[in-house]
């Protein structure tokens, strides 16, 4: 078997710039519910104290041989809540039993009149001056403390896995795309009326929020080194919106948002749950190699790879149902069939659909991994 | 040829949809008119939806305004009633540690359109409350939506408690939901899986459907 040559961040650059690495980076989405669970923690106590969840992260990447790129952050509750998500949380507004892990709650909390606050003022204003208290019962001291607690949070997650163990993606951002921000404040129903009948609000709205994006996501990542901001939509693809929806009130920002990072030397990471089959033509008009594909298992991976090879790097898909109930040898020939189709070549990082969940069963998890590591080396 | 308030809600002209419909309502037209040519603007979108001229957004949308047109008719109505025949009973819960309700709920609104008598249960629901029921109100179909993969094995167990008591044959079951997939209809033991409400609709039809047949026919 032919031996690996490159670190870690030499085979994220070399997958992200489609040229070829020596194999398929890996680089599975995992929070902190999976290791919580196998290591047999409490799920309530770790969104009071997310400082153990990411020990608690780092020590299952360590038990598993570890992998290539930075999985996001855990999503503990006081980052949900400083991001403007209102959460529920085992041990606070759920059971603090066994099976109950945190979860968003949806529902009409911001109002058609924040449209206009939003316009002006920006999404981070807003969440601060007031909305989040709205979401939480959280006093301003509160705020304060959290604040520093997920900083404190954030820069341990940085320290572990960028530096202790050189993984190689270096994300420097984490930023809802404002189209999906707006959707899961006004819940799914809602903001679709006002795409329908308020059009011009939430335009006004996109537009601010997009040149905060822009902004922040660059003065943040050149405050810690990071080259890469991970954008999740999940709201915005053809599986729920006509193409005239999308053109008008999604594309031009994503557009925007990827062109302007990447002149900044910053690679946009969409991270893509749902079906976006409808949708995938139009990412060949970005900047090649500008930014990561990140899909889930519903959109169809194969023919993205015929529509964008060449151009993009996607970022596969197993799924949380595969992970989670699949057998081994099913894991297995999904992950061989990924590398075969997807590149050999580059333009391809092995990953989780959304995330690896949190009842994936260890083996599928191993093999995923191992097949990962060795199939194209074993070959070659 | 339809009517302009059928085209209208189609079209999804919520403002001419609802004015149009008070302005009736106070020349005291019949009610039972007017929700006839709503419910057929409803079907309409279907079509479209089935022939993928319409999406999710749209169902969602028309399925509101109709909502709000049904709740200028109803007081007008008095003791006439608009539902025809019940063509069914489901049974829906979003099982034990997950609390997503978006798609269940589309999923009730589309099933109520089509004459589908629904008993939600809500979300974060107990598998063994599930069971009893079942055995309380003996539905026709049983719906599980689900978001996460935690919940697999809850509705296996209610799926086998429903084996262990006598009563798996005795209805359909349906898996939806995004995380879904044929695995997970076969890991569960349900009999239909999918991640579009409409196509579960379709299914509990065509069910349906076929009972009526077999029975004709002097079958059970
Ligand atoms: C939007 C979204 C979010 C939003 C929250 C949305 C919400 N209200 O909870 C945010 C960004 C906050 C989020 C967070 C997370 N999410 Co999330 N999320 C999604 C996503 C993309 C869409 C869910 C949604 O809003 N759908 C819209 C509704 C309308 O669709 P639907 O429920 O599928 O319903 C339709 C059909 O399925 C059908 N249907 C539904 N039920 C039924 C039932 C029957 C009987 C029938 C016939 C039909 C039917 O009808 C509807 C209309 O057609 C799904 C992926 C997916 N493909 O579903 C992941 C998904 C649910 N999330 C996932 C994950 C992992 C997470 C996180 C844990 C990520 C993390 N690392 O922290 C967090 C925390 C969990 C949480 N819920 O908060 C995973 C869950 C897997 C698992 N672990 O078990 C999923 C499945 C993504 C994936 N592919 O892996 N998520």
């Amino acid at each position: 078997m032919k031996e690996e040559y490159m670190t870690p961040q030499e085979r994220m650059n070399a997958a992200i710039n489609l040229k070829k690495p020596d194999r398929v980076p890996i680089a599975p989405i995992i929070g902190m519910d999976l290791p919580a669970t196998y290591y047999g923690l409490n799920i309530a106590e770790l969104h009071r104290e997310p400082i153990k969840a990411v020990e608690a992260m780092v020590k299952f990447f360590d038990e598993f041989g570890g992998w290539d790129g930075y999985s996001t952050l855990p999503l503990v509750k006081i980052g949900y809540i400083l991001g403007g998500l209102k959460f529920k949380a085992p041990g606070q507004e759920l059971p603090d039993a066994p099976g109950y892990y945190g979860q968003f709650d949806e529902g009409e909390w911001m109002k058609v009149e924040d449209y206009k606050t939003i316009a002006d003022i920006g999404w981070g204003k807003f969440v601060a001056n007031e909305y989040i208290y709205r979401i939480s019962d959280w006093t301003p001291e509160d705020v304060e403390e959290n604040r520093k607690k997920y900083f404190q949070f954030a820069l341990k997650g940085g320290e572990e896995y960028t530096i202790k163990r050189k993984m190689g993606m270096r994300t420097g951002a984490n930023r809802v795309h404002p189209f999906f921000l707006l959707s899961l404040n006004r819940s799914l129903l809602k903001f679709t009326q006002d795409l329908y009948y308020r059009p011009e609000l939430v335009e006004a709205a996109l537009e601010t929020m997009t040149d905060g994006l822009i902004k922040s996501t660059i003065a943040q990542c050149k405050g810690n080194g990071g080259n890469v901001v991970f954008v999740p939509e999940e709201r915005a693809e053809g599986a729920i919106y006509p193409l005239k929806i999308f053109e008008r009130f999604w594309w031009p920002y994503t557009k925007r948002i990827v062109e302007s990072l990447y002149d900044e030397g910053i690679i946009t990471w969409l991270h893509l749950d749902q079906c976006w089959d409808l949708n995938i033509p139009y990412f060949k008009e970005l900047p090649r190699a500008s930014c990561i594909i990140d899909l889930d298992g519903l959109t169809d991976i194969f023919r993205a790879k015929e529509i964008l090879k060449d151009h993009l790097c996607l970022m596969s898909d197993v799924s949380g149902s595969l992970f989670s109930i699949g057998s081994e040898k099913q894991v297995e020939d999904y992950v061989k069939k990924l590398i075969d189709k997807l590149g050999v070549d580059g333009g391809h990082i092995l990953s989780s659909g959304c995330e690896v969940p949190p009842n994936c069963r260890p083996e599928n998890f191993r093999t995923f991994l191992k097949t990962g590591k060795t199939y194209q080396l074993s070959r070659e | 040829m339809t009517s302009d308030l059928t085209n209208n809600l189609i079209e999804l002209e919520r403002e001419k949809v609802l004015s149009e419909v008070k302005e009736r309502l106070n020349q005291n037209e019949d009610p039972m008119k007017i929700f006839e040519e709503c419910k057929q603007g409803m079907e309409l979108v279907g079509e479209k939806y089935k022939k993928k001229e319409y999406f999710l957004a749209e169902l969602m949308l028309s399925g509101d305004l109709f909502r709000e047109a049904m709740e200028l008719i109803e007081p007008y109505l008095g003791e006439k009633k608009v539902e025809g025949d019940i063509k069914g009973k489901i049974l829906l819960a979003t099982i034990q540690g997950d609390i997503h309700d978006l798609g269940k709920n589309i999923l009730a609104t589309l099933l109520k359109l089509e004459g589908f008598k629904v008993y939600d249960l809500g979300v974060d629901v107990n598998p063994d409350i599930i069971v009893e029921k079942v055995k309380e109100i003996q539905p026709d179909f049983l719906g599980f939506s689900s978001l996460l993969t935690i919940t697999f094995d809850p509705m296996k167990e209610v799926i086998d408690k429903l084996k262990e008591v006598g009563l798996r044959d005795k209805l359909k079951i349906l898996v939806g939901g995004g995380i879904t997939t044929p695995l997970v209809k076969d890991y569960t033991g349900a009999d239909f899986q999918t991640i579009d409400a409409m196509e579960g609709v379709q299914y509990c039809l065509e069910i349906i459907r076929t009972r009526i047949v077999v029975k004709a026919r002097g079958g059970i």
